[in-house]
Formats: C-alpha cells, sequence, structure tokens
C-alpha cells in the first residue's frame, strides 16, 4: 500500500502557485458589435450566390472537377446502394462532403444550382474570418469593410466563390487556421491553438497540401512561447494540440483508404499523377503568383523587414506562409516535372493569408499611422483587382477563369468553351442526354456507365439507380458486366471524347473495351439510341444481328 | 375602598417626610423596574420605578425608608429615592412588570461540583488571615439548612456568593466566597433580619449549595442581554473579559488580542476567546452564567430526562441551542448554551407555559444533549424527510409501479420486434441510439464552444476579496461526512483549518457513522478547533453518505453549506469567494459549485486520465451548462447552497447514491438556478483501477437513478425545466449512463465488421445510419479526446496533454464501471459503494 498521502496542505501551497500560472481566463481585447460578422456574412453570401447562380445556371460556367465531386456526393444519397464511399478517394475527402447537405436536396442537386451555394458559403466564411483578423489590428470598421470589400470583389474570389469548385473549402480553413494563430499571439485565449489544430486538419481533409503550411505555424507558436518563455511542458502541450488534429486525419484517412480501396496510400496515387509534361521555370511561377496579387511582394518584404528589426516569429511566419505556394510551385516543377501546379487556382493560395499578414503589419502600426496604412492597403489591394483579372484572361494555365470573365462582361453562355484538355464541359449536352434517357429509359441499373466520365449525365438525370455503374458494387462486378453486357444491362453510356489516349487517368473505361464507340462503327451488338456532341446512348440488342 | 388607602397611605408618607405618588399603570419603567429583582420587590412590597441621574426611584408601601434604601443601594449600587404608594398600585405594577409570582419551592436540588484543591488551601489561608472560620461545605446536605439558605433571595445570594447554613440565636451562619464588607453585611441583616456571621468556603460549594437550595424555584428569569442599560453585564468590573481576567482565567494581553478580532470580525467576545484557544467552552459557559448571576451546569450535568422530550418543540430547541433537562416541581429546568440571545430567550419564553431555570451549559454539551433526546427523530428526519414530503423526487424506489410498467411495456415492444422482424427493428434501435450519440455530442461541443468564449464563473476580483470585511461574513456551515476514514481525520481538520474565514463563523460538522469507531476515536485525537463538532450518526440503513449530510444539516447553523470530504483541499479562500459570488447573484441562485481537480493527477496513467476527465468537465463542460442556463448535475463536494432553500428543497435524498446530481436537478426544477466560481476544490484520484471501477459505477448507477427519478413524470418535468432544460437533462444526465453502456455493444460490432465484415452486421448498417454511426465513430471519438486534452490544457497541465489522447482506453473502463452500476441498480440500489482513500501519493 503506498504512503498516505502527506500533504494535502502543502500540495495546495504547490496548487495555488501553480494556479497563478495558470492561464488567464480569456478577456477580449478588441471591441466589435456582435452583428457585424453575421452582416457581413449574410452580404457576402447573398452577392456571391447571385452571382454564383447566374453564372452556373445562365452562363454555363461548371467545371468539370466541380461536377463530378457533386454529383458523386449526390450519389452518397440517391445512388442504389445508398454509399459514403461514393465521394471515391480522388480528391481529399472533405471537398465532397461539404457538398452532402445540399447533395440531398434534389432539386438543388440536379439543376446544379447548390454548387455556387455552397462555395459561397464558404467563401462568405472567409471574409468574416477576415474581418475578425482585421479587428485584431483595431480598424475602425469603415477601414475594415472597405478592405475586406476590395478583397471580396477580387475576380479570382469571386471565381472561387461561384463555381462550386473546393479551393475556397481550403482557402476558408487555411485562413481560419492562421487567424486563430494570431489571435492566440495577441489575445490571452488559450483555446485558439487548439481551435487552430482542427483548422488545419479540416483545410488538409480540403487539400492535402494544407498540411504544408502547419508546420510553419507549429514553428511560430514554438518561437513564440520560447520568446515567452513558458515551461517545455507548456510548449510540448501546445504544438501536440496543434498537430495531433492533422496527424489523426491522415491517420484516419489512410486507414479508410485502406479499408476500402484495400491500399493504404490510394489517395496518394491518384493525387499526383502527372497530366501534362512540365513546361515553365521558376520565374513563371514567381510572376503568375506577382501577377495574380502583386501586393503580395512587398507584403512578404515588410514582414522580413520586421523579422530583422523585431525578430517576429508571427512576421516570420506569415512570410514564410505567403511564400510557401510558390515554393511548392516551383517544387514541383523542378522535381516532379508537373504542369498542373502552374494552374492559376493552384498559385493564388496565399492569397487570403495576405489580408491577415495586413492585419499582423497594422496592428504593430502606431495609432495614427494605422489609419494611413489601412487606406494604402485597400489601395493596394483593389488595384490588385484589374492585376487579377487580366491574368486570368491572360494565362494559359487556368480552368475556366477567363470563360469566367468573358462570361460576365459579354453576359453570354460560355457552355462548351474549350479548356486546356480539348473540349470544355457541354451542360447542354449532358442535358439533352439527361432528358432523353428519363423520356425512354425505364428500370433500375438499365444502363452501364463509367461515373468518372458520365457523372454530368446521371447528375442531370437526377436518378443515379437507373445507372450500372463503378460505385454500385466495385470494378470487378462492372468490368464483368462491361464484357458480358448482355441480359444485365440494356444500354452504355460513353463519353465519346473520354479515350485513354486523351487523359491516361481520367478516361471512359467503357470505351477502353470498345474503342470503336469513340468515333468509329458501331459494334454488332449495339445499336446507337442518341447522341450529341459529348455523349452517346448506345442500345444493346437483344441477339446479334 | 381604593381612595380610602390612598388617603391613608398619602397621610403616612406626609408624616414620614415622604413623597406619596398615585402610580399608575405604565408609569413604571420596565427596566428600572428589573434592577431591583422580583423577589426583593415582593419581600419590601416595592417596585423600582425610574432612574433618575444616579438614583432609583422606589416606589413603596411602607415608611421604613431607610431600610429599604440599603437594601436598594446594596443591590442596585444606586442611591434610593423612596415613595409611597398603595399596596394594590405595587402589587398591580409588579404583576405588570414582573407577571405571576413564583410558584412553590422544592428540596430537590442538582449534584454538587467539587471544588478545586488550591482554591482551598488559598480560603483557608484568607480566612485565617481574617479570623474567620473554613469549610469546605463537602456534605452540603448536614450542614446546610435550606430554609436557611431561603433566607436571602437567591439572586442577592449568587451575587453576594453567600449561602446560609444555618441560624443560631439571632445570627445567620453565612457562608461566602470572600469577607463581606459592612454594606454588604448590612444588606444581609436587612434581607435576613439576622446578624451575619461569615464563614468562608469554596464559592463552588457556596454555588452548589444555592443549587441545592433553590432546585425547583421556578421562577422566570429574564434572559437576553443583561437587564437594564448599563446593567450587571456591562457594569464596570463586570464584563466577560474582566471576569475571566479577575479570575485568573485570561490575561490582560489574551484579551486585547480577543477584542481585536472581535473589532474585525464582529462576533461576541466569548466565541472568539474560544475560538483563539485562550478559554474553554466550559469556562465561558461557567462564566457567563457567573455574568447573568445564574447556575452554570456541567457537561456531566447535562442529562436529559426522556419524559421532558415534549417540553419544548424539538425544532427550536436546536435552532436555540437549549435543551429541557427536567421538570422539578412544575418547574421546566432548561440548559441554554446561549443565554445572552434575546431570540433564544423569547423563543423560550414563547415555546412553554411552564416557568422556567435556566442553567448555562456549552454548546457541545447541550448538542450532545440534544442527541440524546431526539436521536431518533434526527436519523428519521435525515432518512425519510424527502420521501415524506416529495415521495416522487425520492430514489428509495427505483421504479414506481407505473414506470415499471412503462418499462415492461417498452421491453415486450422490443420483444415482439424483434420476434417478427429482427432486423428492422434492430435497425430501429441503431438509429435512436446514433442519433442520441449525435445528439449529445453535439450538445456536449456547442457547451463547451459555448463555456470558452463566453466565461461562465461568476467573476469575483482580487479587490473584492480583499475589501469583503470579515465582520460581513455569515455564519458557515461545513459538513464533512467521514466512513472508515480514520486516517483522514486530521488532514481534512488541517485542510478546514487552512480556510481563510474567521474560524468564529464557521460551523464544521465531522459527521461520523456510529459503528465506526475507528474514525470516531481519530476524530476525536484530532485537534478540533471550537468551530468543529463531531456528531455521531446513528447506525440506521441506508448508510449513505447523503443521510449523513441531512444529519448534519440539521444542526447547521450557517447562512450557506457546503460539503467537504476527508480527502479535499479546497482553495483557502473558497468560501469568500461563495459569498461573494452569492452576494452578486441573483436571489434564484442558491447554489454555487466550485470546481473539483485532482492532487495526485501523477502518481500513473489512471490519475492523469482521471484528471484530464475532470479537467475537462469542471473547466469546459459545466461552464458551459451555467452559461446555458441549464440544469446542473453538481459534483460531489464543494457545492455551497444557501442552507434555508436546501431544507426547503428537502435537502440531498439518502437513497441515491450521486445525491450531487439529484438535488441540481431538483434546484433546477424548483426554479432556483446554479453558478459556478473559478475556485478549486483537489481531491484525491482514485490510482487502483479496481477502485476506481468501484467508484465510478456508483456514479453511474447513481446518474440512472437521478434520471429514473426525475423521468417519472416526464411531462411536469417538462414543464418545470423547460424544453431546453428538458433535453439536457435527457443527454447529459441520461447520456451519460447510457452511452457508456452502449459503447461497448457498439465497440464489439464495429471490430467484428472490421475482422469478418459479416453480412449481418452491414444489415444493422444501411446507407445513411452507417454514415452516421462512422461519423460518430471516427469524429465523435476524436472531438471527445481532443477535449479532454483540451481540459488539461486549459487547466495548465499541460504534462497530461499527451495522456489525454489515448482516452478511449480510459473510456473502456467506463464501461465496465457503467455495467456494474447498471446490476447493482437492479439488486442493491442504494448501496453506497464506499471509496478507498488514502491510496495516493503528493503529485510531483
Amino acid at each position: 500500500m503506498s504512503p498516505v498521502a502527506t500533504a494535502p496542505v502543502r500540495a495546495q501551497v504547490a496548487l495555488r502557485a501553480e494556479r497563478e500560472l495558470r492561464p488567464a481566463l480569456p478577456t477580449p481585447t478588441t471591441r466589435h458589435a456582435s452583428f457585424e460578422p453575421a452582416a457581413v456574412f449574410a452580404v457576402a453570401y447573398a452577392v456571391y450566390a447571385g452571382i454564383g447562380l447566374y453564372s452556373t445556371l445562365a452562363l454555363h460556367i461548371v467545371l468539370g472537377d466541380a461536377e463530378s465531386r457533386f454529383a458523386h456526393a449526390y450519389f452518397v444519397f440517391w445512388n442504389a446502394p445508398a454509399k459514403l464511399t461514393a465521394i471515391g478517394f480522388y480528391w481529399p475527402p472533405l471537398q465532397t462532403l461539404v457538398l452532402l447537405p445540399f447533395a440531398a436536396i434534389r432539386p438543388l442537386a440536379t439543376s446544379l444550382a447548390a454548387l455556387p451555394l455552397v462555395s459561397g458559403l464558404f467563401a462568405a466564411g472567409l471574409l468574416v474570418v477576415l474581418d475578425r483578423t482585421l479587428t485584431l489590428a483595431r480598424l475602425a470598421r469603415g477601414s475594415r469593410l472597405a478592405l475586406l470589400a476590395a478583397f471580396g470583389l477580387n475576380p479570382m474570389i469571386l471565381y472561387f466563390a461561384v463555381n462550386g469548385m473546393a479551393e475556397v473549402v481550403y482557402l476558408f480553413f487555411l485562413a481560419f487556421g492562421f487567424h486563430l494563430f494570431v489571435r492566440w499571439v495577441l489575445t490571452p485565449r488559450w483555446f485558439d491553438l487548439p481551435f487552430a489544430g482542427i483548422a488545419f486538419a479540416l483545410g488538409s481533409l480540403s487539400r492535402y497540401e494544407v498540411a504544408f503550411w502547419l508546420p510553419l505555424v507549429v514553428a511560430g507558436a514554438a518561437w513564440v512561447m520560447v520568446q515567452r518563455r513558458e515551461s517545455l511542458a507548456r510548449i510540448e502541450a501546445s504544438l501536440v494540440a496543434l498537430i495531433v488534429p492533422t496527424l489523426y486525419a491522415f491517420i484516419l484517412w489512410v486507414f479508410v483508404n485502406w479499408t476500402v480501396a484495400g491500399d493504404p496510400t490510394a489517395f496518394l496515387a491518384v493525387a499526383h499523377r502527372p497530366n501534362l509534361p512540365a513546361q515553365g521555370s521558376l520565374a513563371d511561377v514567381f510572376l503568375l503568383q506577382a501577377g495574380l496579387f502583386p501586393l503580395l511582394v512587398p507584403l512578404v518584404v515588410l514582414l522580413v523587414v520586421d523579422v530583422a528589426r523585431r525578430r517576429s516569429p508571427v512576421s516570420f511566419t506569415i512570410a514564410a506562409a505567403l511564400v510557401v505556394n510558390a515554393a511548392t510551385t516551383g517544387a514541383f516543377l523542378l522535381y516532379a516535372r508537373e504542369q498542373a501546379p502552374l494552374l492559376i487556382r493552384y498559385n493564388f493560395r496565399a492569397v487570403p493569408l495576405a489580408l491577415i499578414a495586413i492585419a499582423w503589419l497594422l496592428a504593430r502600426f502606431p495609432r495614427r499611422r494605422r489609419r494611413i496604412g489601412a487606406i494604402a492597403a485597400t489601395v493596394g489591394v483593389a488595384l490588385c483587382i484589374p492585376a487579377t483579372a487580366e491574368t486570368m484572361l491572360r494565362t494559359h494555365n487556368q480552368l475556366g477563369e477567363s470563360a469566367f470573365l468573358h462570361g460576365l462582361f459579354t453576359d453570354r453562355s460560355q457552355d462548351g468553351k474549350p479548356g486546356p484538355k480539348g473540349p470544355g464541359l457541354s451542360i447542354a449536352d449532358q442535358t439533352d442526354m439527361a432528358q432523353y434517357i428519363r423520356r425512354h429509359v425505364r428500370g433500375r441499373n438499365a444502363i452501364l456507365a463509367d461515373d468518372s466520365q458520365a457523372f454530368g449525365v446521371m447528375l442531370r438525370d437526377g436518378d443515379p439507380r437507373r445507372y450500372l455503374d463503378r460505385i454500385d458494387f466495385g470494378d470487378r462486378k462492372w468490368l464483368l458486366v462491361r464484357d458480358h453486357p448482355r441480359n444485365h444491362v440494356r444500354y452504355f453510356l460513353v463519353e465519346r471524347g473520354a479515350t485513354r489516349s486523351r487523359d491516361p487517368v481520367f478516361y471512359d473505361r467503357i470505351l477502353d473495351a470498345y474503342p470503336s464507340l469513340a468515333r468509329g462503327p458501331t459494334p454488332a451488338f449495339l445499336r446507337l439510341a442518341h447522341e450529341n456532341a459529348t455523349y452517346a446512348l448506345y442500345q444493346i440488342r437483344r441477339t446479334d444481328l | 375602598m381604593g381612595s380610602r388607602d390612598e388617603t391613608f397611605y398619602r397621610q403616612l408618607a406626609e408624616r414620614a417626610g415622604l413623597d406619596y405618588v398615585r402610580l399608575e399603570a405604565g408609569a413604571v419603567d420596565a427596566e428600572a423596574a428589573q434592577l431591583f429583582p422580583a423577589e426583593l420587590a415582593r419581600r419590601f412590597d416595592a417596585i423600582a420605578v425610574r432612574v433618575e441621574h444616579d438614583a432609583l426611584t422606589v416606589a413603596a408601601a411602607t415608611v421604613e425608608a431607610e431600610q429599604l434604601a440599603a437594601v436598594v443601594h446594596g443591590v442596585t449600587g444606586r442611591k434610593a429615592h423612596i415613595v409611597v404608594t398603595t399596596p394594590e398600585r405595587i402589587i398591580a405594577a409588579q404583576e405588570q412588570v414582573f407577571g405571576s409570582p413564583p410558584v412553590l419551592r422544592t428540596d430537590r436540588f442538582l449534584p454538587a461540583a467539587q471544588a478545586p484543591p488550591a482554591e482551598t488551601a488559598f480560603l483557608r489561608r484568607l480566612a485565617a488571615s481574617r479570623g474567620l472560620e473554613f469549610t469546605e461545605l463537602s456534605a452540603l446536605e448536614r450542614e446546610c439548612d435550606v430554609e436557611a439558605a431561603r433566607l436571602i433571595p437567591e439572586r442577592l445570594s449568587r451575587r453576594l456568593r453567600v449561602l446560609g447554613l444555618g441560624v443560631d440565636g439571632d445570627e445567620l451562619r453565612l457562608t461566602t466566597a470572600y469577607p463581606l464588607d459592612e454594606r454588604a453585611l448590612t444588606v444581609v441583616e436587612s434581607v435576613t433580619g439576622y446578624t451575619p456571621h461569615q464563614i468562608i468556603a469554596p464559592s463552588s460549594r457556596i454555588h452548589a449549595g444555592l443549587d441545592r437550595a433553590f432546585a425547583g424555584a421556578g421562577r422566570r428569569q429574564p434572559l437576553g442581554p443583561p437587564p437594564t442599560n448599563g446593567g450587571r453585564a456591562y457594569e464596570a468590573g463586570r464584563r466577560l473579559g474582566e471576569l475571566l481576567i479577575a479570575a485568573r482565567a485570561l490575561s490582560p494581553a489574551s484579551l486585547r488580542h480577543a477584542l481585536a478580532v472581535q473589532r474585525r470580525t464582529g462576533d461576541r467576545i466569548g466565541r472568539v476567546l474560544v475560538s483563539l484557544g485562550y478559554i474553554s467552552q466550559e469556562r465561558l459557559a461557567a462564566t457567563l452564567a457567573e455574568q447573568l448571576r445564574v447556575t452554570h451546569a456541567h457537561a456531566y450535568e447535562v442529562r436529559p430526562k426522556g419524559a421532558v422530550a415534549s417540553a419544548l418543540p424539538e425544532s427550536v430547541c436546536r435552532a436555540h441551542l437549549f435543551v429541557p433537562l427536567d421538570i422539578v416541581d412544575g418547574v421546566l429546568v432548561v440548559a441554554m448554551a446561549d443565554p445572552v440571545s434575546s431570540d433564544a430567550a423569547t423563543a423560550l419564553r414563547t415555546s412553554t407555559a411552564l416557568p422556567t431555570r435556566v442553567l448555562v451549559a456549552t454548546e457541545s454539551s447541550v448538542r450532545a444533549a440534544l442527541e440524546q433526546l431526539f436521536a431518533d427523530r434526527y436519523v428519521d428526519l435525515a432518512t425519510v424527510e424527502l420521501v415524506r414530503r416529495r415521495p416522487e423526487e425520492s430514489a428509495h424506489r427505483v421504479l414506481p409501479p407505473a414506470q415499471k410498467l412503462f418499462f415492461l411495456v417498452l421491453l415486450a415492444a422490443v420483444g415482439i420486434g424483434l420476434a417478427i422482424a429482427a432486423v428492422p427493428t434492430l435497425i430501429a434501435l441503431t438509429l435512436l441510439s446514433i442519433l442520441f450519440y449525435f445528439a449529445g455530442a453535439a450538445y456536449k461541443l456547442a457547451l463547451v464552444s459555448h463555456g470558452v468564449r463566453k466565461p461562465a464563473e461568476v467573476p469575483v476580483s482580487a479587490n473584492e476579496l480583499a475589501l469583503l470585511e470579515d465582520r460581513s461574513l455569515p455564519t458557515y456551515t461545513i459538513l464533512v461526512p467521514l466512513y472508515h476514514e480514520a486516517e483522514l481525520a486530521a488532514q481534512i481538520v488541517e485542510a478546514i483549518d487552512a480556510l481563510d474565514y474567521p474560524k468564529t463563523k464557521l460551523d464544521v460538522k465531522l459527521l461520523v457513522e456510529e459503528d465506526d469507531a475507528a474514525t470516531i476515536a481519530a476524530v476525536r485525537r484530532a485537534r478540533l478547533g471550537s468551530h468543529c463538532h463531531v456528531v455521531v450518526v446513528p447506525d440506521s440503513q441506508p448508510r449513505t453518505k447523503p443521510k449523513a449530510c441531512n444529519y448534519g444539516l440539521l444542526h447547521a447553523r450557517g447562512e450557506y453549506v457546503v460539503i467537504f470530504d476527508a480527502e479535499d483541499a479546497p482553495e483557502p479562500d473558497q468560501l469568500r469567494k461563495a459569498v461573494i459570488a452569492f452576494r452578486k447573484a441573483p436571489p434564484e441562485v442558491v447554489c454555487v459549485q466550485a470546481k473539483l481537480n485532482y492532487w495526485n493527477r501523477n502518481q500513473n496513467l489512471l490519475t492523469r486520465w482521471f484528471t484530464a476527465e475532470y479537467s475537462q468537465w469542471f473547466d469546459l463542460f459545466l461552464p458551459g451548462l451555467s452559461a446555458t442556463r441549464a440544469p446542473i448535475p453538481l459534483g460531489g463536494t464543494s457545492c455551497h447552497f444557501v442552507t434555508e432553500k436546501l431544507l426547503e428543497l428537502g435537502a440531498w435524498d439518502p437513497f441515491n447514491v450521486t445525491e450531487d446530481a439529484d438535488v441540481g436537478i431538483r434546484l433546477a426544477r424548483a426554479g432556483y438556478t446554479t453558478v459556478m466560481i473559478d475556485s478549486t476544490t483537489y481531491e484525491e484520484a482514485n490510482s487502483r483501477v479496481y477502485n476506481w471501477i468501484r467508484q465510478r459505477s456508483r456514479w453511474i448507477k447513481g446518474y440512472m437513478q437521478t434520471w429514473l427519478v426525475h423521468m417519472r413524470h416526464p411531462l411536469q418535468l417538462w414543464d418545470e425545466l423547460g424544453p431546453a432544460g428538458f433535453s439536457s437533462f435527457q443527454l447529459v444526465v441520461g447520456g451519460t449512463a447510457l452511452t457508456v453502456l452502449l459503447n461497448p455493444i457498439y465497440w464489439g460490432l464495429t471490430s467484428a465488421w472490421a475482422l469478418t465484415e459479416a453480412g449481418v452486421i452491414r444489415h444493422l448498417f444501411p446507407g445513411p445510419i452507417y454514415f452516421a454511426a462512422a461519423f460518430n465513430l471516427l469524429f465523435g471519438n476524436f472531438a471527445f479526446t481532443y477535449l479532454n486534452a483540451a481540459g488539461a490544457y486549459r487547466r495548465g497541465y499541460y504534462d497530461l496533454v499527451k495522456y489525454s489522447l489515448f482516452s478511449p482506453l480510459y473510456w473502456a473502463l467506463m464501461s465496465v464501471a457503467a455495467w456494474k452500476g447498471l446490476l447493482q441498480l437492479v439488486t442493491r440500489p442504494s448501496y453506497w459503494e464506499k471509496t478507498v482513500h488514502g491510496l495516493a501519493e503528493a503529485s510531483r
């Protein structure tokens, strides 16, 4: 038996001393009206949703990735059998998971209206986060809102907010994580760092590369605590709180890949596959990023100066965060020989952090200069708008950015506008085929389709049960049916241009078995039922001719 | 007739050169009348009318003013101005002021006290030096003639400390504690008519003789503050401190110190002196008796007769600390602990029609006497009061008939469902479980989020603490239930002594069970201050902590009450913070919950987990409940209550093994609120797995009991708590028990599915149910693990953060405890699984 505890009272003395070191209850350092975040959100969401619905429904500006992701979210609920694994392992899971609530609402989903509504949510949330960060800098409300407006109307931000893609999702979490880090430095809120850890975890599940920013925050937090002479235990605990959520997220995702796909690294295998030959240099990277948001360069310079003068860990962290995007793009270009990282959307990642950098720098200004600084920053951010627009229109490595601007400027549908790999997505063709199928095809699993290509038709149709796709029973059974379709399915649905030669990863696997369906003669056992520029529906004859 | 008397007495007065007054009703100043005691006033047919400057005007029906003036002067110390009035007017005034005349006397007396040897030797020498006789008065029955003793009125006898032994011719043999001066001798002669012959004797023997002579004398002694303004107690030389110094029981320096403390705390000087240890309770009682000229009863003399139990209402006795001892010839003999209290005097006067005789005794002896008289009633109150008043809120029955029927019907429905359509039934049950899990998790996360963004503790600043004056502090009752905790007795006493609260305002009850001899002995060995009282709870079922606390609560005199366990070490300023919190809070706040944590947190992995869990519960979760005004299942200790409100609620349920959680819900149902303060009580975390399981099984069993009790009338509960409170109750109290019961089932299913991918398991989790279950498993478990880590981080226990990440293993232990608790709920619902303490090592 252990000795009886001898000193609860003595322990009390020690505990009292400990208590003095215990983090104090948080005290807010800035005052803000409680309605402001809600108002910023409401206004931003209204604007983004409005523009987004217009661009999606009227201008038909829909990206294939966005539609594919959303379709697979839709299949989670409406497929037969309903499966969570319909989200697939190609993209990080959160990109699709955030779409689920809207995918459950059929009219929103099939009309594609859900796309801008989802991305608008996160874009509005991003503005709220940046507004809160600017509040930490004790800026007047007018200055804050002007800065926010200038940023929120940046064409790339606008594009992310309306296109239903996942960029704005991870940008939200990335910005939130950095906001919490800066707030933790400026105010004694103990919970900011653990929440930042969760933000980074969610960001990593939205885009794996967000994890690249986490070590910067970890290093910055450690440096701050060393400067504050915190105990080793506290430093350790704080870093654990930062890192563990992201670590757990990755372990969880690996486990899911292992149990479902049979390969724990399946997500890595598909995430980075070469799709275009590498063309470009580091200078191209710099010009691209500087062209997209010119203010990045002076901000980095100012932060580096602050690091040199005041040895500020936060300035170091934010400066490094602004540079990480360029660094990773350059690394992929040089060492992985990949072209994809030069896409515009992959080089805009650090831009929301620019506003956090502005907030941090302004917070360090004396009060009088802060107002001038805010005005200068607002002008700078506003001047980035035409720069960004120009880059969107001119840059070759893009995914619909110029079509978006053209559509807005000309009020004309951009349906089917060519993309970097050839003909662009055609909503009209999807709708046409879907309508035909709804009118003429009945029954469950009547149509064999490769969901990775036919997702648009399946979504527009609204009834995935009509299709025997790769989600239903897995690839093995699907391939068997593909090779021996009679008595299993009545139709084939193919995307004619999706051949393996066009894209070795994204191709229609029915065309793999029946290459003549792409542009050649129709096999004897099939009869062409309906076609348009993108899709063809073949009926399987009951007997051979 | 009256007018002829008046004419006669007017003429009498004129002849004697005295003034005549027509003494009207109401003309007598009652305070002045008290200066000349009733027995003397009746003896001389006189009454003191008023005080004029330093003279006392006495109305008499006699013209022998000289003798009367001498007696008046001797008794009151004032010059007498005699005026004449008729006897009828005298009698009428006496009756108006003094009440009915006294009843007959008897020979019964109280046991004698023995004089200490030192006093005897001193008195012998004194007598020898004055040429007086000395007697030890060891045989009062033989030596003292009661009639002779009664020649001098009792009050005068006690004041002068004289006892008549017998009459010898025209001499009265008179024992006295000190040689009387001429004036006193004159008084005695005037009163008795005999020439006093002094004999020195010990004062204790003289008092014993007086007790013997005047036992059952049956007068209503005016009680409360000294009889008049500037009465005896406040006369120079008569104040408590002065008497103690005169008796060499106290030094002037000690008195000065005590007075300084008194000025700061506002307490009575007697209580201060005892709390500082300068005098004993017995000495205080004896000195009070001397001051007020009443009898002191020693502890062994305070032995009430069973027959007098109904002579005074028990609740009044308990509230004002007096106990009936005996009825002697129609006179109720009462021992009082606080004879100076006018409330007590009034209560006594209004509680009985019998004339009373008051003895001064110590508080502990009065309490012991009350225990002796009323133990059965106290046990009854402690055990069944809640059952009597609110049977539907007591866990004395696990399932009342209606509830039993409901569960039987539910079980039958599930059984029929399983028989007819097993898979859909199981799917439905799974769905319900998953929804409950999800709702519980979401709610708890929302609460924590709310609590961290907006601290819910009542803020108490260092400035407020500094400005809180001791004299404004109320009396605080601390209940410390002890059972088989002999080794911790000294520890808790030390912890309470360390509290920063005036000891004179603490009312500590160490509650020990009658059959726990070891703990009783340990407690009695401990150096207890005067603020600590040992309360022995009679052996009765159920033997539970709440029953013991109810028993102790009956004797609480504090405005607030708190429970501390034996192993507790509260922060020293906790009581002050609670007082400030109560004063700042609105009236519906009747409970202040402090935080609990552990001082041996680093002892082993179990204590680390336990500490992280407690940190999360008290630093994150409960503040969220408090902030949203949800009903709070209180912690087992360090809940501070407004005593009156707690009693109004029926105090604790002795049949509920988590009486704290239960009372938290009951007070919410009654419309009261609990707030939190940022003050911590450190306890000993269970460091042994089996001991931990036993403790946790009791807690979970208690939560089940609490849920069952309050769900007996769900509609009524909904009305009382509101929809939000009702939902919170389900998720927090019900959910806590249900989730740990279900966890092993779903962990088992998950493991079986991962290993076998059995189709039957797949069928139980179709589509959306599978998604929800997966979400609960993957994100819910992580969220709560992270919360445990966050709780440890919040409290500053940074070294525990990494251990918190392995909390799921800890939850497995909780599930083991939960099933044990469920089994015990069926077999032994009110059995108190006693946690063994004292196993810890001090935390590094």
